[in-house]
């Protein structure tokens, strides 16, 4: 039940919990924020069978939505990722490549995104319900998929309500390589300039990413600001122990391994400093997370993992966001794998900082999360992705683990850490957006 | 070969199909054990042997097709040799239609599999039939 004195919030996102996906701790985060400040919140997403069926669920994560938030799940189909085999049809089965150049043909018949197209009419039409039962003050969108902006450009042309683009990735540009990779007068260039155009901000998630949109539509820039991701609660200092001096060194990485993660250099490296030392050579690695993008593990990437088993890695496959603390406990070392450029820093980054643990990172070089790394004290860095210098990480962050002074260390580390806390993050937006529908409302008078 | 079962409650019998040129490994452990300890007996019909751990954990293992041969390229189009023969191998062949048709879960684990699971839920009508495991996992909860 909203009411008439808070301001509403129409909030789209279409990973949402129990979704997995990339993205969802910061959408949960952002409407649990919106609803701690005082606003009634209402979320657009997917139904909970896509999230089951396709991209894997935490169904726990749902329990950690504010009460108050009310969550409205839209129709969304999704014949391209359908993983019952009784709805497919014999032509799909026999010629998959034609099914699916008809299926992406039907995709971008009223949005230009394959897969998420379609979800325009349905975001439209839920948008108008919601503020025909509630008058809505503002729309917040989160991106990726892109079609989300559409509820927000709707109902701003239809009723004038305000609305913020959350580029939690970009459209145009291409992340990994720096490029653009849709043409300003293309479909995508056309609804991204209409899009941002109508936004009352726009939000980006680093530097590089506000100063590359900045720079391709200047008329916009005072409306563009950085939200980082950051890590969402501070996690108990005295979950963490020295590393037990009898036994092997645990590293750990947590995360969804896609192709763009530095999974073969790294295995690599990691067999290369098992000749540096007795005590390298030890260690394990354990590998948590999903294999791929989709609840079907990337069969390539599931090869890497099954051949470097051999050498103490090991894989142990997804872990619930309420058991996230509990995993890190279990480590020593965090691997920090990454790939992208200048524009990539990931979410991961701010949790793995927040446990004061000493950190090997293998990305990129140029990779945005090195500038986020950069002053974390516990910070081990390959240079590069050659397997020696991933190697003498490693190394080093055993060094590290084991050196007498590691409780101290892991104070200042996570003290170094905490401006990255969601809440710090989101702070300055809540107040500005606050002003914004306070105005708006004024104005209505 | 397969273990007797034990009088009673039937146990879920989940067959899993692997016809990619791929061997099946370590990314389906963590799936078949937590089938295992529900109970469920886990068969695997792969074209390819698979990892030894993988082999370990499942109740049995049933070669089927053969293990070589790349897909063809015919300009655009590439034809994989193994996924109709493959189809035709598990639903017709001796010692996998009984499987298929006592299945309870027919798991595609490779897109190879596709249309040998797609066929094999013809011929089974009661059987939840997936696009891998995780899909399957998730809807028995």
């Amino acid at each position: 039940m909203t009411s008439p004195t808070r301001p509403h919030l129409l909030y789209v996102a279409w990973g949402f919990p129990p979704s997995r996906t990339g993205g969802v701790h910061r959408a949960l985060a952002t409407v649990n924020a919106f609803a701690a400040d005082g606003w009634d919140v209402t979320v657009l997403t997917a139904p909970r069978e896509v999230f089951r069926d396709v991209t894997g669920a935490d169904p726990r994560l749902e329990a950690l939505v504010d009460p108050s938030v009310q969550v409205l799940r839209i129709p969304f189909s999704w014949p391209a990722q359908q993983t019952d085999l009784r709805d497919w049809p014999l032509w799909r089965v026999l010629l998959p490549r034609l099914w699916a150049t008809a299926r992406r043909r039907a995709d971008l018949r009223v949005f230009p995104e394959v897969g998420y197209g379609p979800w325009r009419r349905e975001l439209e039409r839920a948008a108008d319900a919601v503020h025909a039962r509630t008058p809505v003050d503002l729309v917040v969108a989160t991106t990726n998929p892109e079609v989300a902006v559409t509820a927000g450009v709707h109902l701003h042309a239809t009723h004038g309500v305000p609305y913020v683009v959350d580029y939690r990735d970009a459209w145009s540009l291409h992340t990994y390589s720096g490029r653009r990779r849709h043409a300003p007068d293309s479909a995508v260039g056309r609804w991204e300039a209409r899009s941002l155009g109508g936004a009352s901000e726009v939000w980006l998630v680093n530097e590089p990413l506000r100063r590359w949109h900045a720079q391709a539509y200047p008329q916009l820039a005072d409306r563009m600001h950085v939200v980082m991701n950051g890590y969402d609660r501070d996690l108990p200092a005295d979950l963490f122990h020295a590393p037990d001096p009898t036994a092997p060194l645990r590293y750990g990485y947590l995360g969804t391994m896609t192709r763009v993660v530095p999974l073969a250099e790294f295995v690599a490296g990691w067999r290369r400093a098992r000749e540096l030392s007795p005590e390298v050579a030890a260690a394990g690695a354990r590998l948590h997370g999903y294999l791929g993008y989709y609840a079907t593990p990337d069969p390539d990437l599931a090869a890497i993992v099954d051949g470097a088993a051999d050498a103490g890695v090991t894989y142990h496959g997804p872990v619930s966001k309420t058991d996230v603390t509990a995993t890190y406990a279990g480590c020593d070392v965090l691997l920090f794998l990454l790939g992208g450029g200048e524009y990539v820093t990931s979410g991961k980054v701010f949790e793995y900082m927040s446990t004061g643990l000493p950190v090997v990172s293998v990305v990129t070089p140029g990779c945005a999360a090195e500038e986020v790394l950069s002053g974390y004290p516990r910070w081990h860095r390959a240079a590069d992705l050659s397997p020696a210098s991933v190697a003498s990480a490693r190394a080093a962050a055993a060094v590290d683990a084991r050196s007498p002074d590691a409780p101290a260390r892991a104070a200042a580390a996570r003290e170094h850490a905490s401006r990255f806390r969601r809440d710090r993050q989101l702070a300055p937006r809540l107040t500005a957006l606050r002003d914004l529908v306070g105005t708006t409302r004024e104005a209505a008078r | 070969m397969t273990a007797p079962e034990p009088a009673g409650v039937r146990p879920r019998r989940v067959v899993l199909v692997s016809l990619g040129a791929a061997a099946p490994g370590e990314a389906l452990l963590d799936g078949v054990r937590r089938l295992r300890a529900d109970g469920a007996r886990i068969h695997l019909v792969s074209r390819v042997p698979p990892a030894a751990a993988l082999a370990t954990a499942v109740d049995d293992v049933v070669a089927v097709g053969r293990p070589g041969g790349e897909p063809l390229a015919a300009g655009r189009l590439t034809i994989d040799p193994h996924r109709l023969p493959g189809a035709l191998a598990l639903v017709g062949g001796r010692r996998t239609r009984r499987l298929v048709r006592e299945a309870d879960v027919l798991v595609a684990v490779d897109a190879a599999a596709l249309p040998a699971v797609w066929w094999a839920a013809r011929v089974n009508h009661g059987a939840l039939a997936v696009n891998g495991l995780p899909a399957a996992l998730a809807r028995l909860g």
